[in-house]
C-alpha cells in the first residue's frame, strides 16, 4: 500500500511537473511563430502536439524509471518523433503516431490516447452524415457513409 | 564515524538504490537499470523548475534526448560542484565559491556535506552532527518504485485484447497469436476489428432498416409489449449514440443465439423493436437526446414524439 501510495505521489508530481512545463513550451511557442510552425501548420495543431510531447515524455520517464525502456531506445524515440514533424492535420497526426508507435514497443499508449478521441469523433460525424442522408431519402449515400467510401 | 576537516562528526550513510527488479541477475543489468533510472531522474530535472532556473520546455528537453545530451541530474550537478571547489582550493573551509542549485543548496554547509552519487545510482546522504544544527536536505532523486502504470483510457480496451486472446477456433488453435506482440499491440488490433464490426453491422443494419422512421416509432408506441421492450433496451440511455450501442448489443445477443436455436416469437418480436429503434436512431440528429428518461415516459411513445419533433 506505502509503495503503492508512493508511485502514485510520483507519478502524480511528475505529471505536474509535466503540465507546467507543457503549459510553458505553449506560451514560447505562441511567442515565436516560426518555432510554432516547426511543430504543426495551425496554432491548435501545435498546441496539440506539445500534448502530445508530453504524453511521449511521460511514458518515456515512467518506462525508463520501471527499466522497461533503455536510455538507448528513450534517445531514438525522441529522435524519431522529432523527425516527423511538423504535423499537417488531425490524420496526418495519428498517422504519424500509429507509425511511432510500430516501431517503437510501449509508444501505443499515447497513440491510443489521441486516436481514441479523434475515432469518436469521426464516428459522431459519420452518424450525424448519415442521418442527414437518410432525412433526404438518400439511402445510397448514407451506406456510403457507413462504408467509409472516400465521399463519406 | 569520520572525522570532517573542520572537527565537524558526519556519519556516512547510504540509501542503497537497488536496482530495479531485486532479482537483477548480472552487476551489468543492475548498471544498465541505474543508468535509465538516472536517464529518467535527468529529464525529470529538466521539466523541473526550481527557485535557481525556470524548467526547461518540453521541445527543447525532447530535443536534448534525441541528441543524447541529456542534462545532468542535481546530485550530479552537485558532485560537479563540489569537484570544481576542490580544484579551486576551496574544499577545506570558507564560504563556498559557487551557490548551490535550488532546493539542494544547504546553507552554511561545507563542500564536503554533499551528498554524492554513487556509480550504481545510489545516493550517500551526509547526516551532520546536531550541533552543527541545520541537517542537509536529501537530493530530490527520481522515483525507481516499480509498478504498473495503466493509462485509465485502456482498461476497456485492453480487457477486449484479452478476450480476444483468450478465443479459440474450432480445432482449439489460439485465434490471436500472442506471439511477440504486447498488451498494447493486441490492444490496436482489438480496437481495429472492433471498428470493422461496427462498419459491418452498421452495413446490415442500414441494408435491412429502409422504412418509415415514423412507421417504426407508431410499431413501438402501439403496442405495450414493444414499448416495455424499447424501455429495457434504452436502459435509461437518452443520447443517440448510447442507445444505438444499447441496441446493438441486444441485437449481436440475439444473433448469436439464434446461431444455435431458432428463436422464440417474443424473441423475434424483440429484434424488430431493436431493428426498429436502430432506424430511429439513425434517422435523429445526433444532437437531439431522446426524452424518454427514468421510464417516466413509455419509451415508445417518447421515440415517437421524438421522430414528430424532427
Amino acid at each position: 500500500m506505502y509503495m503503492a501510495d508512493m508511485t502514485n505521489q510520483s507519478t502524480n508530481t511528475l505529471q505536474h511537473h509535466l503540465d507546467a512545463a507543457a503549459q510553458t513550451t505553449k506560451q514560447k511557442m505562441n511567442q515565436n511563430p516560426a518555432a510554432a510552425q516547426a511543430l504543426g501548420d495551425t496554432p491548435a495543431l501545435q498546441d496539440e502536439v506539445v500534448d502530445v510531447e508530453k504524453e511521449l515524455l511521460q511514458e518515456i520517464i515512467n518506462r525508463l524509471n520501471q527499466n522497461k525502456m533503455s536510455s538507448e531506445d528513450a534517445q531514438k524515440v525522441a529522435k524519431e518523433f522529432l523527425s516527423l514533424l511538423p504535423i499537417h492535420d488531425q490524420k496526418d497526426l495519428l498517422a504519424k503516431l500509429y507509425q511511432l508507435s510500430k516501431a517503437n514497443q510501449g509508444m501505443q499508449g499515447v497513440y491510443l490516447k489521441f486516436a481514441q478521441p479523434y475515432e469518436e469523433n469521426e464516428k459522431q460525424r459519420k452518424l450525424s452524415l448519415m442521418s442527414q442522408h437518410l432525412h433526404q431519402g438518400k439511402i445510397e449515400e448514407a451506406l456510403s457513409v457507413a462504408k467509409g467510401e472516400p465521399n463519406g | 564515524m569520520a572525522e570532517a576537516p573542520t572537527g565537524v562528526k558526519t556519519e556516512v550513510k547510504t540509501q542503497t538504490g537497488q536496482p530495479e527488479g531485486a532479482n537483477a541477475a548480472t552487476a551489468a543489468e543492475a548498471k544498465a537499470a541505474a543508468n535509465n533510472r538516472k536517464t529518467a531522474g535527468a529529464l525529470t530535472a529538466a521539466i523541473t523548475s526550481t527557485d535557481a532556473r525556470p524548467a526547461a520546455d518540453l521541445q527543447t528537453t525532447l530535443g536534448d534526448l534525441a541528441r543524447g545530451d541529456v542534462p545532468s541530474t542535481p546530485a550530479e550537478k552537485l558532485n560537479d560542484i563540489a569537484e570544481q571547489q576542490a580544484h579551486a582550493g576551496l574544499i577545506d573551509g570558507g564560504t563556498p565559491a559557487v551557490t548551490l542549485p535550488g532546493p539542494l543548496a544547504i546553507e552554511g554547509s561545507k563542500p564536503t556535506d554533499q551528498p554524492k552519487v554513487n556509480e550504481d545510482g545510489s545516493v550517500d546522504a551526509v547526516v551532520v552532527d546536531e550541533t552543527k544544527g541545520e541537517q542537509p536536505k536529501q537530493p530530490d532523486l527520481p522515483n525507481t518504485i516499480d509498478a504498473q502504470i495503466v493509462d485509465e483510457n485502456l482498461p476497456a480496451v485492453r480487457e477486449t485484447a484479452v478476450e480476444q486472446y483468450n478465443q479459440t477456433t474450432d480445432d482449439g488453435a489460439p485465434a490471436i497469436s500472442a506471439a511477440d506482440k504486447t498488451p498494447e499491440q493486441l490492444a490496436i488490433e482489438a480496437a481495429a476489428e472492433k471498428d470493422r464490426l461496427a462498419i459491418e453491422q452498421a452495413k446490415t443494419d442500414l441494408a435491412n432498416l429502409t422504412g418509415n422512421p415514423e412507421d417504426a416509432a407508431k410499431i413501438i408506441a402501439d403496442d405495450p409489449e414493444n414499448a416495455q421492450t424499447a424501455e429495457e433496451i434504452l436502459a435509461g440511455q437518452t443520447e443517440p449514440a448510447a442507445v444505438n450501442k444499447n441496441a446493438t448489443d441486444a441485437l449481436a445477443q440475439l444473433e448469436e443465439k439464434a446461431k444455435t436455436k431458432p428463436l422464440t416469437e417474443g424473441e423475434k418480436k424483440k429484434m424488430g423493436v431493436i431493428k426498429a429503434i436502430l432506424l430511429i436512431i439513425a434517422t435523429l440528429p445526433l444532437t437531439v437526446p431522446l426524452v424518454a428518461v427514468g421510464g417516466a415516459v413509455a419509451a415508445g411513445v417518447a421515440l415517437g414524439g421524438a421522430v414528430g419533433k424532427n
